[in-house]
């Protein structure tokens, strides 16, 4: 379905506003169902805690490790942290 | 061979932080941390470089469409463009034309649609509307230049077609909180929400069954 169909479906000519709500509705979809889906490898950093997030990521499903808890060079799940760790990240990078 | 290690992640804002389990014994007799296997229990920032360690799975919405994704360049640093503070890409040789969109993948801090900036032809350098105020950084990431963007009548949605229904009914749902019409607005979310799970229920059939967790005894 092309926008316009969308539009006519709505009886609606305000393509502004409409192209807007649409924007706001497929990341509500998204959200609750999950239609699309990307992987993104990052290098993980020696001394390097804090990686930057996809601008475009509505919802995070996975995040894996090379060689974690392996040392088969497979990707595993690692787990969330509750809390933080005594030790800080000295350079904050 | 590779040796196995333990990592965990908490989100710190809107960064990831990624921690290592330090299992190396380093105590030191004159550190207050001095104790049995004290140092083992610390969880500190990677240990070591891996070369495409980290993979991060998530959802995005489609609001574009890759129309090739043979039309891809390389880019290999991004600085700032000095007099519009705006975020300048070091390519292959190209052509851009203003308003035109690209997607940026692979990158640690752009991923995404991006807009150019001025018209180019042939250049090794491409100027786009986002803002950046920093240093030049060498980064190796990848950009479709082919892509069509949610921006007009003539962009095709790009969603199942039982859910682009849902989505006729999520933007009635809207308009009518607009004209201040609340109860057709509940009719039309609830309507919408009842699509999405009817949509959610159709993909599962026949019998199910559990796989152990990626944490499980094994």
């Amino acid at each position: 379905m092309k926008v316009k169909e969308l539009m006519e479906r709505l009886g609606s000519v305000e393509t502004g506003k409409i192209v807007a709500y649409i924007k706001d509705g497929l990341e509500e979809i998204n959200m609750l169902t999950e239609t699309h889906t990307r992987v993104e490898t990052f290098d993980i950093t020696e001394d390097q805690r804090f990686y930057t997030l996809p601008n475009e990521m509505v919802k995070m499903i996975d995040i894996r490790v090379k060689n974690h808890l392996n040392s088969k060079d497979e990707y595993r799940s690692i787990p969330r942290m509750i809390g933080q760790p005594l030790t800080k990240d000295a350079d904050e990078v | 061979m590779a040796t196995s290690k333990q990592y965990a992640y908490y989100l710190e804002g809107s960064k990831l932080a990624i921690v290592e389990k330090d299992v190396s014994f380093d105590n030191d007799v004159s550190s207050m941390d001095y104790g049995p296997g004290a140092s083992r229990q610390r969880w500190e920032s990677p240990q070591s470089t891996i070369a495409d360690g980290l993979k991060v799975k998530y959802v995005y919405a489609p609001t574009y469409r890759i129309n090739d994704a043979d039309d891809v360049l390389s880019i290999s640093a991004y600085i700032e463009e000095t007099d519009t503070g705006l975020l300048q890409l070091a390519v292959t040789t190209s052509s851009f034309t203003k308003d035109d969109w690209i997607l940026i993948t692979g990158s640690e801090r752009w991923n995404g649609l991006h807009q150019v900036n001025a018209t180019t032809s042939s250049s090794l350098a491409v100027v786009l509307n986002t803002k950046y105020n920093g240093a030049i950084v060498s980064e190796a990431s990848t950009m479709y230049k082919d892509i069509s963007v949610l921006q007009d009548e003539s962009f095709e949605l790009d969603l199942p077609l039982y859910l682009q229904k849902a989505l006729v009914y999520y933007v009635k749902a809207k308009l009518a909180e607009d004209a201040g019409e609340l109860k057709l607005r509940e009719y039309a979310m609830r309507e919408f929400k009842k699509m999405i799970e009817k949509h959610e229920n159709s993909r599962i059939s026949g019998l199910r069954i559990t796989s152990s967790g990626s944490h499980a005894i094994r």
